[in-house]
């Protein structure tokens, strides 16, 4: 086994390094090597598959070629949350071009006349006053007992990392 | 760059990975020829045969070849297409389980000597230990596979699974613990 040593505490009792021997004898007896010409034979199964591409462009390389029976659902959603976005978008530009100095010398009168209504776009103008996002990014004072990835069936070995002092057997 | 330039050991996994997704099927070449016996081998201890680990090998490097794209960095690439590896043999190993009896290993061979008995019971408590083993609940299944079928260190085990160091000490320990309670005096003693 490459001389590898477990490492896994002090507390190692006589089943747990009997059973690591039985893995270690078992592995050390299943040694070998891919035959010959194994790499190509990888190569030309690979050359029949498409160019892999970065995790960005493979997202939405495959939301193009989804299938199955939500196909057509989850493209019209996707749709329509790049309209909304869109939409969205086009109407705080047109706010923010509203507010800029310069931009409407037609209405000047109405700006000294009701200054309120040209007031209350200027919070989604200037998002700078919202410094909660930079406290954001930790979700958790203890990312070694939460981060799991959330696929433990058994959560407590993430929940309690010292349980390995007191296993249950 | 030259194909045999992929081949030098300087370079590293992520400048081989960069390359395959700048459209450098030959890079990918490089990936295998690197990591063709850990892969393989790992495919040999959870499947107990060669015609079987062979295939199994060949359809990892495929699946690691279309998702290279999610390939983090976070570890070795060797861990990584590792992982891929103990997956494909398991489900491959499930789905066969129902179909054969005494693995067609060869490997044991050579261990037991000449001896027929010897070689039948080598045989056997090799069998044992790969249907214990898969078996396992996971999460135990993969990191004990992951650590000794695949060789793996605990840190490299942590990053090819994107867990805490410490959460797969504790589901190492507890897998063994798992088996040793299965294995009993009398399969593996």
């Amino acid at each position: 086994m490459s001389g590898k040593r477990p490492e896994m505490g002090n507390e190692r009792t006589d089943d747990l390094m009997e059973v690591e021997q039985t893995l270690t004898d078992y592995v050390s007896s299943l040694e070998g090597s891919p035959p010959p010409g194994f790499s190509d034979w990888v190569m030309r199964s690979v050359a029949e598959e498409p160019m892999p591409r970065h995790g960005w462009l493979t997202g939405f390389g495959g939301w193009l070629a989804m299938r199955g029976p939500y196909r057509t659902l989850a493209q019209a959603a996707i749709v329509i949350a790049i309209v909304a976005a869109g939409i969205g978008s086009a109407l705080a530009f047109t706010r923010i071009g509203d507010l800029l100095p310069g931009s409407t010398p037609s209405p000047a009168p109405s700006l000294e006349a009701s200054p309120s209504p040209s007031v209350s776009p200027s919070p989604s103008a200037t998002p700078t006053p919202t410094p909660a996002p930079t406290t954001a990014p930790r979700p958790s004072p203890s990312p070694e007992e939460t981060d799991d990835e959330g696929e433990t069936e058994t959560p407590e070995p993430t929940r309690t990392p010292e349980a390995t002092e007191t296993p249950d057997s | 760059m030259a194909v045999a330039a992929w081949h030098d050991a300087g370079v590293d996994d992520r400048a081989l990975v960069d390359a395959v997704l700048d459209g450098d099927r030959e890079a990918f070449r490089a990936i295998v020829d690197r990591s063709q016996g850990a892969v393989y081998r790992a495919c040999l201890r959870v499947l107990g045969s060669v015609p079987d680990a062979e295939d199994a090998a060949q359809e990892s490097f495929v699946t690691a070849f279309r998702s290279l794209g999610s390939y983090r960095g976070d570890g070795p690439l060797q861990a990584w297409l590792v992982r891929i590896a103990t997956r494909h043999a398991f489900r491959r190993q499930a789905q066969r389980r129902s179909t054969t009896g005494l693995d067609r290993a060869v490997h044991h061979v050579s261990a037991a000597g000449d001896d027929p008995l010897a070689v039948t019971l080598a045989g056997e408590r090799s069998a044992v230990i790969r249907s214990l083993v898969a078996a396992l609940d996971e999460p135990y299944r993969e990191v004990v596979a992951l650590r000794y079928f695949g060789e793996l260190t605990l840190e490299e085990v942590a990053q090819a699974t994107g867990r805490p160091l410490n959460t797969i000490k504790t589901q190492v320990r507890r897998g063994l613990q798992r088996l040793a309670a299965d294995v009993g005096a009398e399969t593996i003693r």
